[in-house]
């Protein structure tokens, strides 16, 4: 079956040219929208403003311990520009969070390196923070633009961390309190810029009676019965007297005794010698004394035959008072010397008396000081440093123990501080044991020479706790 | 006369369409290239930047082990000089360009110098040099040594004087750990027998039992000034009685009738040098000079800075038109405590033929060991070190950040540390500590560790 046709329209023309005003209205309407469409596409794309600008800087953010030491408030975090573009302040924003807070800086407030309104190149913007050891930085650098929003760094920093190596605090006395004697320009000891010291100086006071010695002495005057050169036995300085014959002696006296030797409990007598030469027939001698005018008292025969300086000594029995002492006069007395064949003579560089003895209350110098270092850290190892000089005495150190109830230590600090003629740095390990909880070390200054008769200087440069941790 | 055929406009809205559709394309295509196309232009130079620093930055570890090494081998490392990447349509002409790279050795007797008036030789080349100038000190009745971490020459002697000693004297060396608890003792005691003499060598561990005895007999007659013992000796089995304490330990020595000296080297907790001896191999005017140039990678870009990246001397530095920054450092440090500054310094010197090379996409960058290597460590009152360069900016700026982080400082009329920079150079005065110029404390250790690099610049693309 045929379907009928549908009727065609009528053209223009046979509709007397009114049915085209439709069509073209049509045309230009469809035309119309379609370039509309199109420019507004077309401006849309071209109003884009494409990705966001990124910025391309390489920055390194680290924290600084200053001067080497943290705590000390010349911590410092650091941005550095290490390439690409340059940060404009405008668009910087810097978070910097501590244990205290956050700081948000931005523009003009980041000042430093951006001061001139940006970062560039090798340029390094600083903060200076007080860092201690256990605290933890975050720093953020962040760049807001018109077309976004960009973190460009961010970095977690400790001073473990950024150091990466080892830390030294130094700790300077703060206080010295004297028991004897005096200090002086105690600051002087609290820096290291300088050599100006500080002076720790010995205080008179009333000595006890005491022992003193063995104690070796020299004779002031000599005699000879035949012997060479007698004169040489008054000193040890390798200048010897000579014994060349059977029956000869050498006869030494004056043996003065401090002023404050009260009671002489042992005298031993003795000479330093050898035989003049290796081999050979040795020589015989013998350690004779007297008191006053009185008559010898002869020892026992010792064959020299030692071929460097050796002292020869014998121990007196009996009591003897100082002015005993005082009036004794030693001999060395020749036995037997051979005169044949390959002799060796018998050669005397020095007679002493060696003589332990108490001595009498009187007025000493004495030095009793404790040094104390507060805020030393109680981590680390530490190390007291003291440079130092004397004058007239030595010093030996003591060191607060804060073992159980606590106690003054003598061994954690041994030796003895001695430098008469310049300034010396002694240094010695301290355990933690000798800090506090709170961070305190107390060392205490003693003087050797308990029973000076001038009064002893110590000299400190500067005096500190050196921790390294 | 044939009919006109009526008008048909099915083809206006097609073609005006494919028209405007086209249009569309030449507007997005326009709106990607000039808004999208600089910006992956830059992020691609920024990634070529990023790798060329990488990439010089793996090259300088490398050249640096082969120089701590040793080694006779060659290494090869690739280098990037373009940046190509994406779709060429949307390239711009910055990734054609490229980058060149040339290389500077350094003038024919200069280059990286390290000198001293006096340099004490203690370990050359691995080897320890301490016992060839020893200082004696006669054991005490309470000598103590400690804050040691590691000792490293330890000697006793005995004088041997005829008739002297008796039976049974002896010199006892005791170890005590950081808690000060005994770790260990070396024990060396004189034995008479009736027909010669000796000298016992024991050792003990911290339960005070006996790890090792030695004895050593000499007749009598035998005239020799000194019995000489190293306690570092391997069969003596001291040396592991010291590895094996907790540092910082100490040792105390003392003598029951013994005439006895000892030496000793150790390195302390801050890692300088001490003990009563020093030891070592003296040398005066020590002046150490290695050929050392410089490898330089140009990139020009065309949206980022310009960078030129600078290989000298361990230092990896970034120069661009508006300044030059220090992008990785040399394996250079300095750490100090109160009383030694120590100085490590492992540098490679590049050396080679002067070299520019341009308009490869790549190249390797080949690069072994030559000629002598110096491997020393030693102690010197004061040291200078000489950098040339043309980046003294950088350099400067690198070694006062390093020696003040160290705690040293250059200010005041005696400082512990003197930078002078000229255009061509950057000079380092370390006076160390002890800073006085005329001090001659040897408070300044330094670990160097040197060796030249023949580098060569091969295209590959």
């Amino acid at each position: 079956m045929r379907r009928a046709r549908p009727a065609r329209p009528r053209s223009p023309a046979a509709r007397g040219g009114e049915a085209a005003v439709t069509d073209v209205l049509g045309a230009i309407l469809m035309v119309g929208i379609t370039v509309v469409m199109a420019v507004g596409i077309g401006l849309l794309l071209l109003s884009f403003d494409g990705p966001p600008d990124t910025q391309h800087t390489r920055l390194a953010v680290t924290l600084g311990a200053g001067d080497g030491v943290w705590g000390n408030g010349d911590e410092e975090v650091r941005v550095a520009h290490l390439g690409g573009e340059a940060l404009d302040a405008d668009d910087t924003t810097l978070l910097v969070t501590s244990p205290s807070g956050t700081t948000t800086l931005s523009g003009a407030a980041l000042a430093s390196a951006f001061a001139d309104g940006g970062l560039t190149i090798g340029e390094e913007w600083v903060l200076t923070v007080t860092a201690q050891q256990a605290d933890t930085y975050e720093v953020r650098v962040v760049v807001v633009t018109n077309d976004a929003t960009q973190l460009l760094a961010e970095a977690t920093l400790s001073p473990t961390a950024a150091g990466g190596t080892t830390t030294t605090v130094y700790t300077y006395v703060g206080s010295a309190t004297p028991t004897l004697g005096t200090v002086s320009a105690l600051a002087e000891a609290q820096s290291a810029a300088d050599t100006t010291p500080a002076l720790l100086e010995e205080g008179a006071t009333t000595g006890t009676p005491g022992t003193a010695g063995p104690a070796k002495f020299s004779g002031t005057a000599a005699a000879t019965g035949g012997a060479l050169d007698r004169n040489n036995t008054l000193a040890s300085d390798d200048a010897r007297a000579t014994l060349d014959t059977t029956g000869d002696s050498i006869e030494v006296s004056g043996f003065d005794l401090p002023s404050n030797a009260a009671t002489v409990t042992a005298v031993t007598i003795g000479y330093e010698g050898r035989k003049s030469a290796n081999g050979g027939t040795s020589p015989t001698t013998r350690l004779d004394y007297k008191v006053g005018t009185g008559a010898y008292s002869d020892g026992t025969s010792v064959t020299e035959s030692a071929t460097s300086d050796t002292d020869r000594t014998r121990a007196l029995s009996g009591t003897f008072s100082v002015a005993d002492v005082e009036a004794m006069t030693v001999r060395v007395y020749a036995v037997s010397v051979a005169t044949t064949g390959s002799a060796r003579t018998a050669l005397v560089d020095h007679v002493f008396a060696t003589v332990t003895y108490t001595t009498t209350a009187g007025t000493v110098y004495r030095m009793d000081v404790i040094l104390d270092f507060a805020g030393v850290p109680t981590s680390g190892a530490h190390t007291l440093d003291l440079v130092h000089q004397t004058a007239d005495d030595t010093y030996t150190l003591q060191v607060w123990d804060n073992t159980g109830s606590g106690s003054w230590s003598s061994t954690a600090c041994a030796g003895a501080l001695s430098s008469p003629t310049s300034l010396s740095t002694y240094t010695c390990s301290l355990s933690s044991s000798h800090v506090s909880g709170a961070g305190a070390v107390r060392v205490r200054v003693l003087d050797v020479l308990t029973s000076g008769t001038t009064a002893g200087k110590l000299f400190l440069d500067h005096a500190r706790v050196v921790t390294v941790s | 006369m044939r009919p006109r055929p009526p008008p048909r406009d099915e083809g206006v809205s097609t073609v005006l369409g494919a028209v405007l559709v086209f249009g569309l394309l030449v507007v997005t295509l326009v709106t990607v290239q000039v808004q999208f196309v600089p910006r992956w232009e830059e992020d691609r130079e920024a990634r070529h930047m990023d790798a060329l620093a990488a990439q010089l930055a793996l090259f300088k570890a490398d050249v640096e082990r082969l120089a701590t090494n040793a080694t006779g081998g060659t290494i090869t490392d690739p280098l990037s000089l373009e940046t190509r990447g994406g779709f060429g349509f949307f390239r711009g002409g910055s990734g054609d360009l490229g980058a060149t790279a040339g290389f500077e050795p350094s003038a024919t007797g200069a280059g990286l110098q390290v000198a001293t008036p006096q340099l004490r030789i203690q370990v050359r080349d691995g080897e320890e040099l301490f016992g060839l100038d020893e200082d004696w000190l006669t054991i005490p009745s309470d000598g103590e040594v400690g804050n040691i971490e590691r000792v490293r020459h330890l000697r006793v002697r005995v004088g041997l004087i005829p008739g002297t000693y008796d039976d049974g004297d002896s010199a006892t060396l005791t170890v005590r750990d950081a808690d000060g608890d005994f770790a260990g003792s070396a024990v060396v005691t004189f034995r008479d027998f009736p027909s010669e003499q000796g000298l016992q060598v024991q050792v003990f561990n911290a339960a005070n039992q006996e790890i090792s005895s030695d004895i050593e007999a000499f007749f009598q007659q035998t005239q020799v000034d000194y019995f000489y013992i190293d306690l570092m000796d391997r069969e003596l089995l001291f040396r592991d009685v010291l590895a094996v304490t907790e540092t910082p330990f100490t040792l105390d020595l003392s003598n029951d009738g013994l005439d006895a000296d000892y030496t000793v080297v150790y390195r302390d907790t801050s890692g300088g040098t001490g003990g009563g001896s020093t030891g070592g191999f003296l040398v005066s005017n020590y002046d150490s000079t290695l050929p050392s140039g410089a490898l330089t990678i140009a990139s020009r870009n065309q949206h980022l800075p310009d960078q030129t990246f600078v290989l000298e001397h361990g230092a990896l530095l970034v120069v661009q038109d508006d300044g030059e920054a220090m992008l990785s450092p040399p394996s250079l440090s300095f750490s100090a405590s109160s009383t030694t500054l120590v100085v490590d310094w492992v540098v490679a010197g590049l050396d080679g033929s002067s070299r520019s090379l341009g308009g490869a996409r790549s190249l390797n960058l080949q690069a072994h060991a030559e000629g002598d290597r110096t491997d020393v460590e030693g102690m010197a009152a004061n040291l200078t070190l000489v950098i040339p360069t043309d980046h003294p900016g950088a350099w400067e700026g690198f070694l006062a950040d390093a020696l003040e982080s160290a705690g040293l400082s250059s200010a005041g009329a005696q400082p512990e540390f003197a930078i002078t920079a000229t255009a061509s150079q950057v000079e380092v005065q370390l006076y160390g500590p002890v800073s006085d110029p005329l001090d001659t404390t040897e408070d300044i250790t330094l670990r160097f560790q040197q060796s030249t690099i023949d580098l060569d610049l091969d295209p590959s693309g």
